[in-house]
């Protein structure tokens, strides 16, 4: 580092300073909001089994229905519907089936309708989740997409972006403060303004590796949807120019689900476990290939594998792993909301995000005491020079 | 402590508490109290220095 760049006056500080200043300045009112509904989103397990969104878990049953018969039973409930995506997940859902259903002519998720059966009976089982409007969801697509759909998400990665340059920038122009200023130092008698400023620093310095992940991961997912979309045309494209062959029906195709869990555990490494289906004819499928994904444990439970099982016929047509970029977007997940530690993850995740947002805050009432003040003594030096 | 020390615990304070949070996400099994210690180090180092200059102006 060089003797001018410590002096708080070189080029380098002053563009960081700027930078800090105006990214901080731009990201204060979408970051309120950010915090404001991560703050809720980091509790939504708990706030969504609090208020019956979610059906309380059955539990691991010895014995289990096949998957069909609760396929069965969703459809027969929903004539109209059919089932595009199929869901297990014995940890946080032990014995719950989840299924999603659309209208007969869709391939996406748009409007998409969750659906739950108990595995040990393959009954259906009702829950408020069903007709997709619940507050923790509303405040997920505010959150995640400012109700603006991909597009929103891309702000998202904006928004997170300009916090990561603040944060960057900020530690540039910490540099001279912290010459002068004990690390945890307040100092008291001299004003409010330098102790809002040492607060600031001091949080600041506190908080920058968890916000830096936090926004990093942020960024990230801001690309969730154009990468999945992405990797869903280049890599379907791939599949469906190699196996050619007649659609099958996506309502009711000639293998069903357990045949295709079957076929897709034979692909699999030892001890790995089926955790979605996707039925033939989404927009993740081809019109005859089952989508099977399937994970290990501990990592490998979040990168999942893409198995393809033909529908027709129940053989294995490939195999594939995430490509590296929805690798980072899938591992940014958890890194984000902080669900994956338990209740002391989840408390330190709010505190770390209140503190955030309390710097965020005083740094934008440093900069406004500032230009107060730089008004008033214009204001006084006019009145002195004034005949 | 200023200056250089300080710039220095704070970006390696940071480093450690990103370590933390990856390991608890990525290491299975008795690892998640020490990474947990990783994640939150940050916070107690800042809540002692503010303790021990509480009464210096």
């Amino acid at each position: 580092m060089s003797p001018t760049y410590v002096t708080g006056t070189s080029r380098t500080y002053r563009l960081n300073l700027w930078l800090h200043r105006w990214c901080s300045l731009l990201a204060t009112l979408p970051f309120l909001v950010l915090c404001l509904t991560g703050t809720v989103l980091i509790f939504h397990e708990e706030i969504d089994a609090a208020m019956g969104v979610m059906p309380a878990a059955p539990g691991l049953s010895a014995s289990q229905r096949p998957l069909a018969e609760s396929v069965d039973a969703v459809l027969a409930a929903s004539p109209d519907e059919k089932v595009i995506y199929l869901g297990l997940d014995a940890e946080h859902h032990p014995g719950l089936l989840l299924l999603n259903t659309v209208p007969h002519g869709d391939s996406g998720f748009e409007r998409a309708k969750l659906q739950f059966t108990d595995l040990a009976t393959a009954g259906r089982i009702d829950a408020s989740a069903g007709d997709g409007t619940t507050l923790t969801g509303f405040l997920l697509e505010l959150h995640a997409q400012w109700f603006l759909g991909p597009f929103g998400e891309l702000l998202g990665a904006f928004f997170a972006l300009l916090v990561l340059v603040s944060l960057l920038s900020g530690l540039v122009v910490y540099w001279p403060h912290a010459k002068k200023v004990a690390f945890g130092l307040l100092r008291r008698g001299k004003g409010p303004r330098l102790r809002q400023l040492d607060l600031h620093n001091t949080i600041g310095a506190i908080v920058l590796g968890w916000a830096f992940a936090v926004s990093l991961t942020g960024f990230l997912l801001g690309f969730g949807t154009l990468a999945t979309g992405l990797w869903s045309q280049q890599q379907l494209a791939r599949v469906q120019s190699m196996h050619t062959g007649a659609p099958v029906d996506p309502r009711r195709p000639p293998i069903d689900a357990d045949h295709a869990l079957a076929s897709a555990l034979t692909a699999a490494p030892t001890g790995w476990q089926v955790s979605s289906i996707l039925w033939p004819g989404t927009d993740f499928s081809t019109p005859r290939h089952y989508t099977v994904l399937i994970g290990g444990s501990g990592l490998d439970e979040r990168l999942v594998r893409v198995v393809l099982v033909d529908a027709a016929n129940g053989e294995v047509a490939g195999t594939a792993e995430l490509p590296w970029y929805l690798k980072a977007i899938t591992l940014s997940e958890p890194l984000h909301f902080g669900d994956y530690g338990g209740m002391p993850l989840k408390l330190l995740w709010t505190a770390c995000t209140w503190l955030t947002l309390f710097i965020t805050i005083n740094g934008a009432w440093l900069w406004w005491d500032r230009r107060r003040k730089r008004k008033v003594k214009v204001r006084d030096d006019i009145k002195e020079v004034a005949p | 402590m200023t200056g250089k020390h300080t710039i220095i615990l704070t970006t390696v304070l940071a480093i450690l508490s990103m370590l933390g949070l990856i390991g608890m996400l990525v290491v299975e099994g008795g690892w998640d109290l020490f990474f947990f210690l990783l994640t939150i180090l940050p916070l107690l180092v800042g809540v002692i220095a503010l303790w021990r200059r509480r009464g210096v102006r």
